[in-house]
């Protein structure tokens, strides 16, 4: 039985959380507060006597105050059914934390199993996999969105899961796929000829085995490195699709959706419906990069965002 | 230009799939106080009952006719809708690329020169900003900001309302727009000779193209800084240096021109992703462009209107692609061996 030293594991555990610059330290510890909020939103009102700010039912709505300004008793104000745009904020810091990251895990997940395939296989397997690539990287992301909704839009085919969820879910996948796809391939391809694949082979592993064992662990480092700046991308393609429309129903809380239903408001004067979730958008983007020591980003063409 | 074909092809059978797995749309455009008899009559007529495999052979052949179908709510060809509203489009793409030049490349530049530099930092920071936030909410909160946010008197007379519209849309109600020639209001008003409406136009234009720019100028400038600091730094420069040339003349005629492919390079890739990019900025603007045409379409499930959209966005990308290609090999003998 192999047993990690103690003091290995508390360092590699710190490294989660302590970043090479102060400023990513900050970031990622704003990242994980948002992320604790997220977790623990559901259960706040059960807790509202110890929390320094009031909280209230997300889906409930106070005839009596609509569109009011921030307050001590509404933080970040109400809209116009009146319902807590706070509360409804963190509830929706979960909604959208949860859609992008199994969007990401899906997409991503076989983009990488697909890119190790490719790698592995070359030849004809590596042009169709690149042909893929191109074929879903040549569709600008939000109207490739919007072709998924146009194509699942009627059919009922995910159960008991929320349609537009689903369809918010799939699409986040499409996107993911060839960005994973294209970037672990292009790690794994000069190790196709390397001495540990060939021994590996000699030891009668098979293909997947190889794919799985020896190269996906080859491109863990890359894997990881694209994550979070995925997942902060699947993020504001989430809150685009809502803000016109598609993904989650309001009265939902999603940040799109709630930039959405602000944006009439703010032509009057009452910015804090649209503000505060475009800023928790912001936030949480921005403390994510905080787990990239790469400074380039996904938004664009090639790597692909609104 | 074999596999330009194969992915322009793969473009459009996904497209067809997509919008053909959904089901008869015929309820909406017929509403559903109708008979079974005259769907029935409207499917034959639109042919829909054809099998798939005929359905799709049309619609290709009607494709490589300039034929996209037709909306089935206001019953226009959607061909027709899209060469009306593309110009729009490009004119606020056309805008944004200018915004991004006169802010990201300088920046990059001197990013790449100096990395050390205030001009540096502030580039980094304006990069850093413009990917972690939302295009769409960055517009909504300039129109906010710059035209709602009402100035205050002191107490007793409270806030003013507020003075001017904001400039949305391609011109302002009641303005007409300029003969059509090339489909650009702001040139077609300069050949107009109207300047006066060139301003209006050009007035309408900043807000989209500025929100637009912040957004998608951050490749832009990054690239700019790598590709400079790696021609700063390479042995050319060095020699350009000891032959005793002074530094404008190299920053000149080695640097800029040796950084320059890279960042036109994503300039001409940011052009074509950006005509199908900037639908949530055409909508928060209401800029009546090819964007705003496929969410209306969405919204109306009409999904010709849709498919339309994300094929001609999808094809401008790729051919933009193909021919970036083609310059970058025809100006870089390296590339040739």
């Amino acid at each position: 039985m192999t047993v990690l030293s103690p003091q290995r594991e508390r360092g590699r555990m710190a490294r989660v959380f302590v970043g090479p610059t102060v400023g990513m330290t900050i970031r990622r510890a704003l990242f994980f507060f948002m992320l604790f909020l997220a977790v623990v939103a559901p259960w706040l009102d059960d807790f509202s006597a110890w929390l320094p700010f009031p909280i209230y039912d997300p889906l409930r709505p106070d005839p009596f105050n609509p569109v009011s300004p921030p307050t001590a008793e509404h933080w970040f104000g109400t809209d116009t059914l009146g319902l807590d745009v706070f509360t409804r904020v963190l509830m929706a810091t979960r909604v959208d934390f949860t859609l992008a990251l199994i969007g990401v895990a899906l997409g991503g997940g076989l983009g990488c199993l697909a890119g190790a395939w490719a790698a592995y296989r070359r030849g004809w397997v590596d042009m169709v996999a690149l042909r893929i690539v191109e074929v879903l990287q040549s569709f600008p992301v939000l109207l490739l969105g919007l072709a998924m909704f146009a194509a699942f839009g009627s059919l009922e085919i995910f159960g008991p899961v929320d349609h537009g969820m689903a369809v918010l879910v799939l699409s986040i996948s499409m996107v993911n796929f060839p960005l994973y796809l294209r970037q672990v391939r292009s790690v794994l391809l000069p190790l196709t000829e390397a001495e540990f694949v060939q021994a590996a082979k000699c030891a009668g592993l098979g293909a997947w085995g190889i794919v799985w064992h020896h190269f996906i662990p080859n491109a863990r480092g890359q894997i990881l490195a694209l994550f979070p700046l995925t997942c902060a991308y699947a993020i504001q393609i989430i809150a685009g699709l809502s803000f016109i429309g598609l993904g989650i129903e309001p009265p939902n809380p999603e940040w799109g959706s709630m930039i959405k239903a602000g944006a009439t408001l703010i032509v009057q004067g009452h910015w804090w419906v649209s503000v505060f979730p475009g800023a928790f958008i912001v936030l949480s983007v921005y403390s994510l990069t905080g787990f990239s020591a790469r400074s380039e980003t996904l938004v664009g063409p090639g790597g692909t965002s609104a | 230009m074999v596999i330009l074909a194969v992915v322009l092809l793969a473009v459009v059978m996904i497209g067809f799939t997509i919008t053909r797995s959904t089901g008869t749309p015929l309820y909406a455009s017929l509403g559903v106080a109708v008979s079974e008899a005259i769907i029935e009559q409207r499917a034959e007529e639109m042919g829909l009952n054809e099998p798939i495999v005929v359905q799709f052979w049309t619609y290709v052949t009607h494709l490589l006719q300039g034929d996209l179908g037709v909306s089935r709510i206001s019953r226009i060809p959607v061909a027709e809708d899209i060469a009306l509203k593309l110009p729009a489009t490009a004119e606020m793409v056309f805008f944004t690329l200018a915004v991004s030049f006169i802010w990201a490349i300088p920046l990059g530049v001197r990013a790449g020169l100096r990395p050390d530099g205030k001009l540096a930092k502030l580039g980094e920071g304006m990069a850093q900003f413009g990917v972690s936030v939302p295009a769409f909410w960055l517009g909504l909160l300039f129109i906010f900001l710059l035209y709602f946010l009402p100035p205050r008197l002191p107490e007793p007379l409270g806030p003013l309302p507020s003075l001017f519209p904001p400039p949305l849309g391609r011109v302002g109600s009641g303005v007409t727009p300029p003969e059509m020639v090339t489909g650009l209001y702001t040139v077609d008003a300069l050949i107009a000779g109207d300047f006066r409406l060139a301003w209006h136009t050009l007035w309408h234009l900043i807000l989209p193209a500025v929100t637009l720019s912040l957004t998608s100028g951050p490749p832009l400038f990054r690239v700019t800084r790598s590709a400079v600091s790696e021609a700063v730094s390479s042995p050319f420069v060095e020699a350009a240096y000891s032959y005793g040339l002074g530094r404008r003349t190299v920053l000149i005629r080695d640097v800029l021109r040796n950084a320059s492919p890279p960042v036109l390079n994503l300039a001409a890739m940011t052009f074509g992703y950006l005509i199908g990019g900037g639908v949530l900025v055409e909508v928060v603007f209401s800029w009546p462009g090819i964007g705003s045409y496929a969410v209306w379409g969405m919204d109306n499930s009409d999904y010709d209107v849709v498919l339309g959209v994300v094929l001609i966005a999808a094809i401008i990308y790729v051919i933009l692609y193909f021919i970036v290609d083609l310059i970058q090999f025809a100006m870089d003998p390296r590339l040739r061996d």
